[in-house]
């Protein structure tokens, strides 16, 4: 039992890296309309830009800071050279621009990092377990993931609900030119919103990097995964990327160590461990396949 | 629509009697890895022509295609690792090496595949559709990871080609070469035909207007299903061949990145042409060759290439050959 | 007077708080013009929708000739005789006006299956393109391709394609709009020519037209049936012109 809360734990940590790249994907596709692959490229210049700075200076505030200003720059600088000419393009073409974008980006880490996974020391300031229930030890730094994460996407809330600058982004997926007429840098406007998101995937990665090894094609695992979200959830709705992010979080991390624990019962070990892993890789295909068979716009659709 | 304007099809008969005369050409230079090369580039030109069909005709924008193509090699590998293997494969049937057998069977698995994704993601439709088709890819792809009976993620080995009624000539990579162009050119002949009839006309309604169409009577959904089994049966076609050319299936066969990439053939090539994605297949694969010899971080090139070509070259190879935007 | 052939009782669709049909009843009979009129907002396109079967309406049925067809999707009424257009009009802007109408002479002529002969020399879809092109006055433009008409003609076109259906009942919403004086009176005549041999739902602004080639007319405001019955009768009718006529003087 108090393994099993363990692995929730686990589930919801990876659930709220999802979170913030699908409060990223979402926010630039329910306002720019832009379907981009590369948000998981700039996870994974998060991560490496992070693992860097971390080795260099052993301050994960440091790399934390390294990380997300890395990848918001860089996305803003795709924006401003590139995806800001694909916003009334289709989405096909979005998407293969945005797929030469992660074999640019995919190449490039390795040839400036190399092609062995590095590997983030958890700080040590986060090196300590807490006792969140009685007989329950876990990682703080794993906590300390869910917080922030939390933190932000609250934040995130706030900011597109309550803020005047929320109310121009909000007004801005609707009535583009009113907000030209009144006088709202649109093109900076979107500019900085696509830096947000790809700030949040930055975020994501940086927290991610200790917790799995930075690599080449890193970011596309986790872009898949976050489709899944999204597609649980349904496209557009914060509320849906929520319950997604927890589901397909929760499912993946009690599959990997469920799966393989059944498997045992009739195959070696070894095999077990294998197809167990691989399989529990499928759990969260089959509860998207689910969900949809039950509602194709996945379970809240912000809008049809 | 394919346009019968000469110049078009000066160069379609161009590029098939180039791809026709190759093998002898490369055998008299004594370049036969230049056959293996092309074989390999005729099987993804096969299965980028039919994702033209959905992609081009239907925008069905799926972004999962390799699965199909992954599904008809692992249906011809599985089938032949048991035939050689002489073990039992389902109900006491111990697989095949039969292609007159196996490649109907791979088309026929694919088929089934796309028919359950096509139902499940064609209820929905733009940038769900895309997400939904690579997600099922995807889980594909961990399926045949996690089959260690079959290699799992090292794949698996074949170690023969298929016989064809029970001879050997596909041992012969010259013969090999040609069953594929001949696959090749039937699947475009066919493919040519389905787009100009009435079924094609309907796709092409249902991208242009769906509410239109449905105002009109038609249920688009059963179309647009028909056209994703059809193409993914043909992917499928392509990954019987693709096994026979490589000896080897393996999940790479299924990732996203190949599924990527016969999206980016069929964009290079020219979108709704169906000779296009030749073309697209074509040049995606010289590129490599060429640029591999310069540095193994090509797709360093590839990436760059490819958003230029989305942002300034919108009619594909085949648009600025024949001097007409299609799509 | 005889059965209606399409006939709406109690009709309601609310968005929210927003009431767009309010219990809106509504017949239809063969060899009329119903026109339908009403403010902007009123609920008129909201009511060609469910009759069409693009909406849901949350209360209230559709019958067409004895046929309970509420639950019916807009395909299945395609297919039993109901035909729309479209205030935005929705024609295939990338083929040729010839093959526009074609699709919908497939619609019902079936074989779409049919894969192998090039549907571009199928006599039977071209022969049936040809005489609704001829109906509206459109063949001569047979060649071109959609996208290059001017919007006049496009709103011929839409209707040869309703009209190539073969349908009982025509939902037409607004042809006339954006229309030049010249198109509007072509337009006005054809649809007197049809009127004999069809069921029509017109919604449309154009009083003159209205008033012209209407045999009844229903004023719609606020989602609700305000007054019903003859052209002239509703021209009089005070409460109409408080709500409505004097508006949109």
């Amino acid at each position: 039992m108090l393994f099993f809360i363990e692995q929730l734990l686990n589930g919801f940590q990876l659930g709220v890296t999802l979170l913030l790249m699908a409060s990223g994907l979402t926010l630039i596709f329910g306002i720019m309309h832009l379907i981009n692959l590369a948000h998981g490229s700039l996870f994974m210049i998060g991560a490496f830009v992070g693992a860097t700075v971390m080795a260099y200076t052993g301050s994960f505030l440091l790399a934390l800071a390294g990380g997300v200003a890395a990848s918001g720059l860089v996305g803003m600088a795709l924006e401003y050279t590139v995806l800001r000419r694909l916003y009334y393009r289709e989405h096909l073409d979005q998407v293969l621009a945005t797929f030469g974008m992660i074999l640019f980006f995919n190449e490039l880490v390795q040839i400036v990092w190399g092609r062995r996974p590095l590997g983030v020391d958890t700080p040590s300031w986060l090196s300590f377990t807490v006792e969140i229930l009685p007989g329950v030890a876990y990682p703080a730094h794993r906590l300390a993931v869910i917080a922030v994460g939390l933190l932000v996407i609250v934040g995130l809330f706030f900011l597109i609900m309550r803020t005047r600058v929320g109310m121009w982004i909000r007004a801005g997926a609707s009535i583009r030119e009113m907000i030209g007429a009144l006088g709202v840098n649109i093109n900076l406007l979107y500019t900085l919103v696509f830096g947000l998101g790809a700030c949040l995937a930055g975020l994501a990665g940086v927290m991610a990097s200790p917790l799995m090894s930075v690599q080449a094609g890193m970011g596309e695992n986790i872009l898949i995964l976050t489709f899944v979200v999204i597609v649980i959830g349904g496209i557009g709705s914060l509320r849906g990327a929520v319950v997604g992010a927890v589901l397909v979080g929760v499912a993946d991390t009690l599959g990997r160590v469920y799966f393989p624990a059944l498997f045992r019962l009739w195959a070696d070990p070894a095999t077990a461990d294998a197809a167990g892993a691989s399989l529990a890789s499928m759990t969260i295909y089959l509860v998207m396949a689910v969900v949809l068979a039950v509602r194709p716009q996945g379970l809240f659709r912000a809008h049809a | 629509m394919p346009e019968t304007n000469k110049r078009a099809t000066f160069l379609t008969l161009g590029v098939l009697a180039f791809l026709a005369i190759l093998p002898p050409v490369a055998l008299a230079l004594d370049r036969p890895y230049m056959v293996t090369l092309a074989n390999r580039m005729l099987v993804y030109a096969l299965a980028a022509v039919a994702l033209d069909l959905v992609m081009g005709y239907g925008r069905m924008v799926s972004f999962g295609h390799a699965a199909f193509l992954g599904l008809g090699a692992y249906t011809v590998g599985i089938l032949h690792h048991h035939d050689v293997m002489m073990t039992p494969f389902l109900f006491g049937w111990a697989g095949s090496n039969e292609a007159l057998l196996a490649w109907p069977l791979a088309m026929l698995v694919a088929a089934g595949y796309a028919l359950l994704v096509g139902a499940i993601s064609l209820r929905t439709g733009g940038v769900y559709f895309i997400m939904i088709t690579l997600a099922f890819a995807q889980m594909v792809f961990f399926f045949f990871v996690s089959l260690i009976a079959y290699g799992g993620r090292d794949g698996l080995v074949m170690f023969s080609r298929n016989s064809v009624a029970g001879t050997d000539i596909l041992g012969s990579r010259v013969v090999l070469y040609y069953v594929c162009l001949g696959c090749l050119v039937a699947v475009l002949a066919f493919l040519v035909m389905v787009v100009r009839s009435r079924f094609g006309r309907i796709i092409e309604g249902c991208r242009q207007n769906e509410q239109r169409m449905r105002a009109l009577g038609y249920k688009p959904f059963v179309y647009k299903l028909t056209a994703f089994v059809l193409s993914g049966a043909l992917a499928g076609l392509a990954g019987a061949l693709l096994a026979n050319h490589s000896e080897f299936v393996s999940p790479d066969f299924l990732s996203w990145e190949s599924s990527g990439l016969l999206m980016v053939m069929v964009l290079l090539g020219g979108l709704s042409t169906l000779v296009g994605p030749i073309y697209g297949a074509l040049t995606l694969f010289a590129l490599e060759e060429v640029l591999v010899a310069y540095t193994p971080h090509w797709q360093l090139v590839l990436g760059p290439v490819l958003i230029l070509a989305v942002l300034f070259f919108k009619g594909g190879l085949y648009g600025w050959m024949t001097g007409k935007r299609t799509g | 007077m005889t059965q209606a052939l399409l006939r709406a009782e109690g009709l309601h669709k609310s968005y929210g708080g927003l009431v767009a049909t309010r219990h809106l009843d509504l017949d239809l009979h063969a060899g009329e013009i119903h026109a339908m009129i009403g403010p902007n907002g009123a609920g008129k396109t909201t009511a060609m929708g469910q009759l069409s079967g693009e909406l849901a309406p949350d209360a209230g049925r559709i019958v067409l000739d004895g046929e309970d067809v509420t639950r019916l999707s807009m395909p299945a009424r395609a297919r039993r005789g109901i035909a729309r257009s479209y205030q935005i009009t929705a024609v295939f802007e990338e083929f040729t006006v010839r093959q526009n109408v074609a699709v919908a002479v497939q619609a019902m002529a079936r074989h779409h299956f049919r894969m192998v002969r090039p549907a571009r020399r199928d006599p039977e879809l071209n022969a049936g393109a040809e005489e609704a092109l001829g109906r509206v006055g459109l063949l001569h433009l047979a060649d071109e391709v959609a996208a290059d008409l001017a919007h006049g003609q496009k709103r011929q076109l839409e209707l040869a394609m309703v009209l190539a259906t073969r349908p009982r009942v025509l939902l037409l919403d607004e042809p006339m709009a954006g229309m030049g004086n010249a198109e509007v009176d072509a337009m006005t005549r054809l649809l007197e020519e049809l009127r004999s041999h069809y069921a029509i739902l017109l919604v449309e602004h154009d009083m003159d037209v209205v008033f012209r080639v209407a045999d009844r007319t229903t004023v719609l405001v606020d989602g609700a049936v305000l007054a019903s019955g003859a052209p002239e009768a509703i021209r009089s009718d005070a409460r109409v012109q408080a709500a409505y006529l004097e508006e949109s003087a």
